[in-house]
C-alpha cells in the first residue's frame, strides 16, 4: 500500500467488481482499492475486526457500496456506518443496478452521498465522484504524489 | 274487509228471508183455517140451498094438493076432503116456517120468503073459505071458469105467483152460493199461489242457508288446515323465527330456534329478551340496530352471535321487520334468523384464500422483481465487456468481427429493455399508491418533450387538451403517459407529419376520461385482446421495436388506480387509447 487512504469497494459480484476497478483505473487514481464481498466484511474492515484486525490501513476516503450483497446488504451497512460516530463522516457512493428503485429512496434516507448505476463506466463514475466533492481531493493528492515521484 | 262485510250482509238477508217465510207460513195456516171455514160454510150453504129448494118444492106441492082438494071439495062437497086440504095447507106453512128458520135473520132472500109466506097464507085462506053446498057445483064450475078466464088474481094470489116467488128465493140462494163458491175459489187460488211462493222462498232460503253453512264449514276447514300448515311451517322451518315486544322480550319463537338455543318455550317467551341470548358484542350491535329497525321498519342480514344454554356460540344472520299499530307506534319486531356457521366459515376460508392468494401474488411479484434484477447484472456486464473489447481492440477487428460485437451489444441492449420493462411491470404491484392530487398536465408536457427529443426531428403535430388534477401517484401517471405517448410516437413513424392528440373530459359519472389518439399504423381489432397481455405484440420487431410489456404495465397501473383502459384501432388508420380514472380532483 502506498500510504494513501484506500477506496473501499464492497461488491459481491466479481465481474461488477472488475468493471468498477477498470473504471477506477481509467480515472487514473493512485489510491489503493480494497475489495470486500459483503456487508459483514465491510464493517470488519471499517472497524479493523476479523481478518482486518491486523491491517493498519487508515479509514477509506470513500466507500463504493453495492446495495445487494449476501449476509448483510448495503442498506444495513449504511445504517451501521451512519450510526457510528467514528465512521459517519466517510462519504458513501451506492452502486445500484436500477434507475428507479425503492432501495435508492431508502439509501437517500439513510444518508448516502451519491449513486452510480452498474456496470460502472469511467465517465459515469467520475461524474458521481465530482458531484460528491471528494474526487478532486483524491485525484489531487494522487497527482501530487505521482508528481513527486520522479 | 269487503268479504267480511259481504258475509255479514248475506247473513242478515238469510235471516230476513227466513223470517219472511215464517210469516208467510203462519199466514198460510191462518188462510187454510179460514179457507176450511169458508168451505164448511159453503157446504152448509149448498145443503141449505138444496133443502130450501126441497122446501119450496114441498110448499108448491102442498099448495097444489090443497088446491086439488078444494076443487074436488067444491065439486063433490065431500067434507072429508077439507081435512086433507087443511093438512096440506098446514104442511105448506110448516115448510115455509122451516124455510125461514133455514135462512135465518138478515138473509137477502128473507124479504122474498116473507112475501112468499104472505102469498101462501092468502091463498091458503082462499082455499079454506067455506063452500056452500047448493052452489058447490056451480061455484066450482064458475070458479074454475073464472080461474081459466081471469087468472089467479081473481081468487087471490095464484099458484104461479107463489112459484115465481119461490123461484126468486131459490135464485137468490143459488146466486149467494155461487158467489161464495167464486170467492172460495179465488181464495183457494190465491192461497195456493201464496203457499207455493212461500214454500219456494223457504226452500230457497233454507238451501241458501245450507249452502252458506257448507261454505262456512269448508272455509273454516281450509282456514284451520292453513293455520295448521302455517304452524308446521313456522315451527319446522330450517331457520329461526321469533317476534319481540318493544322492550325486546320474546313474544313468540319457533321450535327450530328453540332447538338451536337449547331452551324450552316457557323459559323464553315472556321471560327473556333477545339481547339476553347474545354475546356482549352482538348485544351492542343488536341494540343500535333495534333503534334503526323502529325507524326504518326493516333491518337486513345483521351478523350476530347467539349464546346457547350450554354456553356455546352460534353465529347467525338475522333480518327483521317492524310492526306498528294504527297510531304508528312500534308494537313488535318479527325476525328471521339463519344459521350462519357455514357462511362464516366460508367467508373466513375465502378471506384466508384471498390472503394466501395475495401472498402468492406478492411472492410472484417479488420473484419476478428479483429474477429481473439478478438477470440484469450479467446482461449489463456482457454489454459492458463488449464495449471494453471494442475500445481496446476495435481498431484491429475486421468487419465481420465488428459485426459480431455489434450483435452482442444489440442483444444485451434488447435484453436490458425487456428486463427494465418487466421490472417496471412488477414494480406496479409493489408500489404503494399515493392519494395526493396530481396535476397531469405538467407530467404529460415532460413526457411529450422527452418523446420529441427521442423522435429526432420528426414532424409531429400535437393537439393537447388541458388535463385535470386527479388523485394518485406521479411516478405511475408518468409511466402511463410514457407508454401511451411513446407508442403513439413510435407507431406514427411512417407519417409526415404525424398527428397525435390527447383529449380529456369529465364524464357524467364524474370520472376523468383521457384519450390518446394517433394516425399511425393502428392495429386489427380482432387481436385487441392481446394488446394488454405481457409480452404480447401485434407488430413485428422488424417494423416496430418493443418489449410487449408497456401496455400491460399501463393496464396494471390504471387498474390499480381504480380505472379502466380500452383501445380502438384499425390497420393503417391509427389507434385510440382511452383511460378512465376515478375523479376526485378538478
Amino acid at each position: 500500500l502506498n500510504g494513501l487512504p484506500p477506496i473501499l469497494l464492497a461488491e459481491d459480484d466479481d465481474l461488477d467488481a472488475e468493471l468498477t476497478q477498470l473504471a477506477l483505473s481509467g480515472a487514473n487514481l493512485e489510491n489503493p482499492i480494497v475489495r470486500v464481498r459483503d456487508g459483514v466484511e465491510t464493517l470488519e474492515f471499517l472497524r479493523r475486526e476479523g481478518r482486518f484486525s491486523e491491517t493498519g490501513t487508515s479509514s477509506p476516503v470513500v466507500i463504493l457500496l453495492d446495495i445487494k450483497m449476501p449476509r448483510m446488504d448495503g442498506l444495513d451497512v449504511l445504517r451501521e456506518v451512519r450510526a457510528d460516530p467514528a465512521l459517519r463522516r466517510i462519504p458513501i457512493v451506492a452502486l445500484t443496478s436500477s434507475q428507479v428503485d425503492s432501495d435508492r429512496l431508502r439509501s437517500w434516507d439513510l444518508g448516502v452521498n451519491a449513486f452510480v448505476i452498474k456496470p460502472v463506466d469511467r465517465k459515469q463514475f467520475q461524474e458521481a465522484i465530482r458531484a460528491l466533492g471528494v474526487f478532486w481531493a483524491l485525484v489531487n493528492r494522487g497527482a501530487e504524489i505521482s508528481a513527486g515521484k520522479p | 274487509m269487503a268479504a267480511r262485510r259481504a258475509r255479514r250482509l248475506a247473513g242478515r238477508l238469510a235471516w230476513l228471508g227466513g223470517a219472511f217465510a215464517l210469516i208467510l207460513i203462519v199466514g198460510l195456516g191462518a188462510a187454510a183455517w179460514k179457507s176450511a171455514r169458508t168451505l164448511l160454510a159453503e157446504v152448509r150453504l149448498v145443503e141449505r140451498g138444496h133443502e130450501a129448494r126441497a122446501l119450496l118444492g114441498g110448499v108448491d106441492t102442498s099448495l097444489l094438493a090443497a088446491e086439488s082438494a078444494r076443487r074436488t071439495l067444491m065439486l063433490t062437497g065431500n067434507e072429508s076432503l077439507r081435512k086433507s086440504l087443511e093438512e096440506e095447507a098446514a104442511a105448506a106453512l110448516a115448510r115455509l116456517t122451516r124455510l125461514e128458520e133455514l135462512l135465518g135473520e138478515g138473509e137477502p132472500s128473507r124479504a122474498e120468503v116473507e112475501r112468499l109466506e104472505s102469498l101462501v097464507r092468502e091463498r091458503i085462506d082462499l082455499l079454506k073459505a067455506p063452500v056452500p053446498d047448493a052452489e058447490r057445483v056451480d061455484t066450482a064450475r064458475s070458479e074454475i071458469a073464472r080461474q081459466a078466464s081471469a087468472g089467479q088474481a081473481l081468487s087471490g094470489p095464484s099458484r104461479l105467483a107463489v112459484r115465481e116467488t119461490a123461484d126468486a128465493v131459490e135464485r137468490r140462494i143459488v146466486a149467494a152460493r155461487h158467489e161464495a163458491e167464486r170467492s172460495g175459489r179465488r181464495f183457494l187460488i190465491l192461497s195456493g199461489a201464496t203457499g207455493s211462493l212461500a214454500l219456494l222462498l223457504l226452500l230457497a232460503v233454507s238451501s241458501a242457508a245450507l249452502l252458506r253453512a257448507a261454505r262456512e264449514k269448508a272455509r273454516a276447514d281450509a282456514e284451520r288446515r292453513q293455520a295448521e300448515e302455517l304452524s308446521v311451517l313456522y315451527h319446522q322451518a330450517p331457520c329461526g323465527y321469533h317476534s319481540l315486544g318493544p322492550d325486546g322480550t320474546f313474544l313468540r319463537i319457533n321450535d327450530t330456534e328453540l332447538g338451536w338455543l337449547g331452551y324450552s318455550r316457557e323459559e323464553v317467551v315472556g321471560r327473556l329478551r333477545f339481547s339476553d341470548l347474545l354475546t356482549p358484542d352482538s348485544s351492542e350491535r343488536f341494540r343500535t340496530t333495534s333503534l334503526r329497525l323502529q325507524l326504518d321498519g326493516l333491518v337486513r342480514e345483521l351478523d350476530l352471535d347467539l349464546v346457547r344454554q350450554d354456553g356455546s356460540r352460534l353465529p347467525v344472520m338475522a333480518s327483521a321487520v317492524a310492526e306498528y299499530d294504527a297510531a304508528g307506534r312500534f308494537v313488535e319486531s318479527r325476525s328471521t334468523v339463519v344459521d350462519a356457521t357455514e357462511r362464516r366459515r366460508a367467508e373466513e376460508e375465502l378471506k384466508q384464500a384471498n390472503r394466501r392468494l395475495e401472498g402468492t401474488v406478492k411472492e410472484l411479484e417479488a420473484f419476478a422483481y428479483t429474477v429481473s434484477h439478478d438477470l440484469r447484472a450479467p446482461v449489463r456486464q456482457a454489454g459492458a465487456f463488449a464495449g471494453l473489447l471494442r475500445d481496446r481492440a476495435g481498431a484491429v477487428l475486421d468487419a465481420q468481427e465488428l459485426h459480431f460485437l455489434d450483435a452482442i451489444e444489440l442483444s444485451t441492449r434488447k435484453m436490458e429493455g425487456l428486463i427494465e420493462g418487466l421490472l417496471a411491470f412488477a414494480r406496479v404491484g409493489r408500489t404503494e399508491i399515493g392519494k395526493e392530487p396530481i396535476a397531469l398536465g405538467p407530467i404529460l408536457a415532460d413526457v411529450v418533450a422527452e418523446a420529441m427529443s427521442a423522435a429526432g426531428g420528426r414532424r409531429i403535430e400535437w393537439a393537447i387538451d388541458p388535463l385535470p388534477v386527479v388523485p394518485g401517484d406521479p411516478v405511475l401517471y408518468r409511466s402511463v403517459f410514457q407508454n401511451l405517448v411513446g407508442n403513439a410516437v413510435k407507431f406514427t413513424r411512417g407519417r409526415d407529419p404525424a398527428h397525435i392528440a390527447v383529449q380529456a373530459r369529465r364524464t357524467s359519472e364524474g370520472e376523468v376520461e383521457i384519450r390518446v389518439i394517433d394516425d399511425g399504423a393502428g392495429f386489427d381489432m380482432a387481436h385487441a385482446g392481446k394488446l394488454f397481455g405481457v409480452f404480447q405484440r401485434l407488430h413485428s420487431e422488424k417494423d416496430f421495436e418493443g418489449t410487449g410489456i408497456g401496455l400491460a404495465t399501463v393496464r396494471r397501473i390504471v387498474t390499480r388506480l381504480g380505472g379502466n383502459i380500452e383501445a380502438e384501432g384499425s390497420p393503417g388508420r391509427g389507434a385510440v387509447f382511452t383511460i378512465t380514472l376515478p375523479g376526485g380532483g378538478t
